[in-house]
């Protein structure tokens, strides 16, 4: 493992033996926390202020609070701060989810958008889309489908336990699969019906109201405790399962908690978001760059750093490009490349 | 301590002793018979798909086909099912040596063409050319595809294979899906940019066989046929590269230089492949483990059985597409992921593999 | 075997009867707009819109844009799924000049709300698709209410019969102050009054032919359900026999494969034009349509699918069929 991080750019392996059974929250994290929501602070209130309808500060800053003509009040209340709101949660569940399952994993390549739960949410989402053309069922729907492909996944992949490799694997064939039905589905339509669904693919969070902000928040809050409890054994896990059963931690059952959690935190950021790539992967490799190894105080410090990654892709996809792209293409433009490249890092190094 | 990749699958065979000369008899015998299956399953690819022909209108249009006196099947068969069955036999044969190269050079049990992204770097070399070049016409697209899907096997290839650990199951598969990705998204701004591109760019996500004239095969022909024989004479190589790497140099063979031209071979066949028939996944994977299981671990044999095997298996996919959705078709890109996803998962769940 | 039948209106209604729905647009227009200050139109979703004044920034999505735009109504911006990330149209966007005009939506994101509340917009117009209360083309329903809180939004029909809708788009861009007794508008008119003389007359003379209408692929091929589309319908109401393919009605399409296009054998294809598909020439040398009696008595026409709902986009895609009508003479 240690010469994986190190192949990463991460030298962290004197810090890794030394604080490893340690309770301590490392004041280095906690101070990289507080750095992080400033500046995921700072953030929001400089998107806030940005869009085709200008705005002072202070108008801006009245109508959040509810003071303004109710022009201002639709633009800042129910138009910008959601679709800000909704980059900065779903960032963080993607992150999180990737956090949890490079954990589980052993393995820093992968995230729960890559190995097939991003696929599954898709052929569900694109079918609804063409068939149905509704979108307010769209999120439970693709949330559905998401969950389902994760389990399939899972019980495939279960022999004796679940593997994490074998589950990369089986969730690539599963993927493959239902990319050929989400390539059938968009094939047999015609162009009018297929439009929505392709765009939808491509993953975008316009369009987003108070409700994708406040269902993936409160997912977030509702696992992310269990998530910190689940850092300590992950940890131990992370050196073999036979020092983990030493240890006395039960591997089967906290890999499943981990599972649930991850791909609950998948799931939801997919059927809010479509399939926003790499965030899930890249996010956890800078915090752990920055702040060490996993811990409950670094996937705190994963989450803000996802919140932070998709609020600046989507503000740049929206107002900085010459032609407004989904934030999903701009993230993939980004994070392709850098996967890329941590796969031929840990390569060369070995 | 655990490594994050998987060490080389050791199920690759041991050395093989030089086969007596009765194994050899029964072998080609074996070919033989296997051709002649492959014949057969093509007569049944000729008499079956959405319109009903007797077996006498499929003889006829083989056999004493007159463009004149031609009834409707008959034409049918003769300019639909003939031109689209040639090219099922000649992909589905040249993707199973692809694969069946890959897997023996990489000795990684999942190699597959289909995993090198090629499916996204032909749509991305076609959507580029519409786009920076205006390009529009369908028989024009081969020349991009080509070069698209063979440099995004390229790199998938070459990242994956980086370093001594080389190309193993998940470093392959994760390249690959990664470097999908990454074309999918540049492709997707694309299609934003214009009306023309969207309609043009979905057909190559899927692989077909159907309508394509022999013309697209012809033109790919200099690339496919070559690159096929040169697969089929890599077995001695094969069998000298899957005792493994040391004892394969203290052999005298020059493993870099053959894995270099094995690799060129793999990607000028899948870019080939798919520039004919779109991306056809899982015939490249699942063959080469048939024939294995039946005929043992000897290459010099295992590459000429997986040609036809792999021919077999895309003809038959192709066959049962045309007969399930009647009046419409199921493309044999779809058929073959339903087909070969499930053996993924099963290979998946070997142990040798995955753990 | 092929379950497909021949559709056409038993009681053709003449030309007077196309006319006077065109006619009935004016006189409505007229009421709706009359002298007090206040302004109001009914839209296909029977939404009485009211304002203080004639709307004057009218923010439009492209394929509502394009009929009016030959009504001599100018949008104040654009937006929808047939706007490029270029700022080109596609063909849905008939005449319209987009030099100029701002965008607020793409194919990206069809309608950005902010940005349409940026140009304050006094109406909204659109078409819609089914009678569903929240189906508007281009909106997203999760953002209906907050669009609406903007600006009111008018919906004209792209399914029913082209001809009506072409009269209800006439009505709206007279309430919206076009001048539809302009010279150019009068001419237009008549224009399309004399199409659609001709193609009953020629389609009452060869009542005989029929027709198929097609999207063709060389892989496979789609047939348009003909009652699902507005311009079908309107065929069939002028008297052409058009292939019903047999699918319910709302699936636009039945699938088949190239081998058995010949089974749905028509007088006439008609085959769609859009990018991406075989054109005439390529039918004729694809295997399965090449043998269809149609195509090999070289009765193959384009169907433009993207036809605007204006006088001047009937007149032109009216006299395309009475031309292929024309040319056509029975083969099966």
């Amino acid at each position: 493992m240690a010469n994986l991080f190190s192949a990463i750019g991460m030298d962290e392996t004197r810090t890794f033996r030394g604080s490893w059974f340690s309770h301590r929250i490392n004041l280095r994290v906690m101070a990289l926390i507080i750095l992080c929501i400033a500046i995921l602070i700072l953030l929001m209130l400089y998107a806030i202020t940005l869009g085709a309808v200008p705005l002072t500060i202070r108008q801006v800053w009245d109508a959040t609070w509810g003071e303004g003509d109710s022009r201002t009040l639709l633009v800042v209340r129910t138009l910008r701060w959601p679709r800000i709101g909704a980059a900065v949660v779903i960032g963080a569940a993607l992150a999180l989810s990737g956090m949890l399952f490079q954990g589980i994993a052993r393995n820093p390549l992968v995230s729960p958008d890559i190995i097939g739960i991003d696929a599954g949410a898709t052929v569900v989402a694109v079918s609804w889309i063409i068939l149905t053309r509704d979108t307010s069922g769209l999120p439970l729907v693709t949330f559905l489908g998401a969950i389902v492909t994760a389990m399939v996944i899972y019980l495939l992949s279960w022999r004796k336990g679940a593997s994490p490799n074998r589950m990369i694997l089986v969730g690539i064939g599963i993927s493959s699969m239902a990319g050929a039905v989400t390539s059938f589905m968009l094939v047999k339509y015609p162009l009018e019906q297929i439009r929505p669904a392709v765009v939808w693919t491509m993953g975008s969070i316009y369009g987003s109201t108070w409700r994708d902000v406040v269902i993936p928040g409160a997912v977030i809050l509702v696992t992310l405790p269990f998530a910190i409890l689940l850092m300590q054994p992950l940890r131990a896990m992370s050196l073999g399962d036979n020092v983990t059963k030493s240890l006395g931690i039960p591997l089967e059952s906290t890999r499943l908690a981990v599972i649930i959690i991850g791909c609950a935190l998948a799931s939801v950021a997919v059927a809010f978001a479509g399939p926003i790539g790499f965030i899930a992967l890249m996010v956890p490799h800078m915090a752990r760059m920055i702040a060490g190894p996993q811990s409950g105080g670094v996937l705190v410090l994963t989450g803000l750093l996802g919140g932070i990654m998709l609020l600046v892709s989507d503000t740049v996809a929206l107002h900085f490009l010459p032609v407004s792209l989904p934030v999903g293409v701009v993230t993939s433009a980004v994070g392709a490349p850098y996967f890329l490249y941590l796969l031929y890092r840990s390569n060369s190094s070995m | 301590m655990s490594t994050a990749v998987v060490a080389p699958s050791e199920e690759v065979p041991a050395p093989v002793r030089p086969a007596p000369k009765s194994r050899a008899a029964v072998m080609t015998l074996g070919l033989f018979a296997v051709a002649i299956a492959v014949m057969l399953l093509s007569l049944l690819s000729l008499r079956f798909g959405s319109l009903e022909v007797t077996t006498s209108d499929a003889w006829n249009a083989v056999f004493h086909y007159s463009r004149d006196t031609a009834t409707y099947e008959e034409t049918i068969v003769h300019e639909m099912r003939i031109p689209r069955t040639i090219i099922a036999f000649f992909i589905g044969g040249g993707l199973a040596v692809a694969g069946t190269v890959m897997q023996g050079v990489t000795r990684n049990p999942l190699a597959d063409p289909s995993i090198l992204g090629v499916s996204a770097g032909a749509s991305f070399g076609v959507t580029t050319a519409i786009f920076v070049l205006g390009v529009s016409t369908p028989s024009q697209f081969v020349w991009f595809a080509f070069p698209g899907a063979a440099l995004a096997s390229i790199l998938v290839y070459g990242i994956a294979s980086v370093g001594r650990a080389g190309p193993t199951p998940i470093r392959l598969a994760l390249a690959g899906v990664v470097m999908s990705s990454l074309l999918s998204s540049w492709t997707s701004a694309l299609l934003l940019l214009s009306e023309q591109t969207l309609d043009l760019v979905r057909f190559w996500s899927v692989g077909s066989v159907a309508g394509r004239d022999l013309d697209i095969l012809w033109s790919m022909a200099p690339f496919l046929i070559p690159a096929t024989l040169a697969c089929l004479l890599m077995g001695h190589q094969l069998n000298v590269l899957s005792m493994g790497e040391e004892s394969a140099r203290a052999l005298g063979m020059n493993t870099q230089r053959v894995r270099l031209v094995s690799s060129a071979l793999v990607v000028i066949l899948t870019g080939a492949a798919v520039s004919v028939a779109g991306p056809i996944g899982f015939v490249g994977l699942a063959t080469p483990h048939i024939v294995r299981s039946i005929i043992g671990a000897d290459y010099r044999w295992i590459l000429p059985y997986s040609f036809f095997v792999g021919a077999a298996l895309l003809t038959s996919a192709d066959t049962l597409g045309r007969v399930i959705a009647r009046p419409s078709e199921i493309q044999v890109g779809i058929v073959m992921a339903f087909v070969g996803a499930p053996f993924l998962i099963i290979l998946a769940r070997r142990r040798t593999v995955a753990s | 075997m092929v379950q497909s039948q021949f559709g056409r209106r038993r009681f053709v209604t003449g030309a007077v009867g196309v006319g006077a729905l065109v006619t009935r647009g004016i006189t409505s227009a007229q009421e709706a707009s009359p002298d007090a200050s206040e302004w109001s139109f009914t839209d296909d979703k029977d939404v009485t819109i009211t304002l203080p004044a004639r709307p004057e920034r009218l923010v439009m999505d492209v394929n509502a844009a394009a009929p009016l735009w030959d009504f001599g109504i100018k949008p104040t911006a654009l937006f929808g799924w047939n706007v490029y990330a270029d700022g080109t149209l596609g063909a849905a966007g008939g005449n319209i000049d987009p030099e100029g005009i701002p965008t607020v939506g793409n194919v990206n994101e069809p309608l950005n709300l902010e940005q349409v509340i940026a140009q304050d917009p006094d109406l909204i117009v659109t078409i819609t698709w089914s009678d569903d209360p929240s189906d508007y083309w281009s909106i997203d329903t999760a953002l209906l209410e907050q669009t609406k809180a903007v600006a009111p939004i008018a919906a004209i029909s792209a399914t029913g019969r082209a001809d009506v809708n072409t009269g209800r788009f006439a009505e709206l861009a007279a309430a919206l102050g076009a001048d539809l007794e302009s010279e150019e508008l009068v001419a237009a008119r008549a224009e399309m009054e004399t199409s659609i003389a001709r193609l009953q007359g020629v389609a009452s003379v060869k009542s005989d032919l029929t027709a198929l209408f097609v999207s063709a692929g060389e892989d496979g091929a789609v047939i348009a359900n003909p009652t699902d589309w507005a311009d079908l319908n309107m065929y069939m109401e002028l008297g052409v026999s058009i292939l019903e393919p047999g699918v319910e009605s709302g699936a636009y399409w039945l699938e088949i494969s190239n081998e058995v296009a010949a089974e749905y054998a028509t007088d006439i294809v008609f085959i769609s034009a859009r990018p991406g598909t075989l054109t005439p020439e390529e039918l004729a040398g694809t295997p399965g349509w090449e043998q269809h009696p149609a195509v090999a008595a070289g009765q193959v026409f384009l169907w433009n699918q993207d036809f605007i709902q204006s006088y001047q986009g009937m007149t032109t895609a009216i006299t395309g069929v009475a031309e292929a009508v024309e040319r056509s003479a029975k083969v099966i």
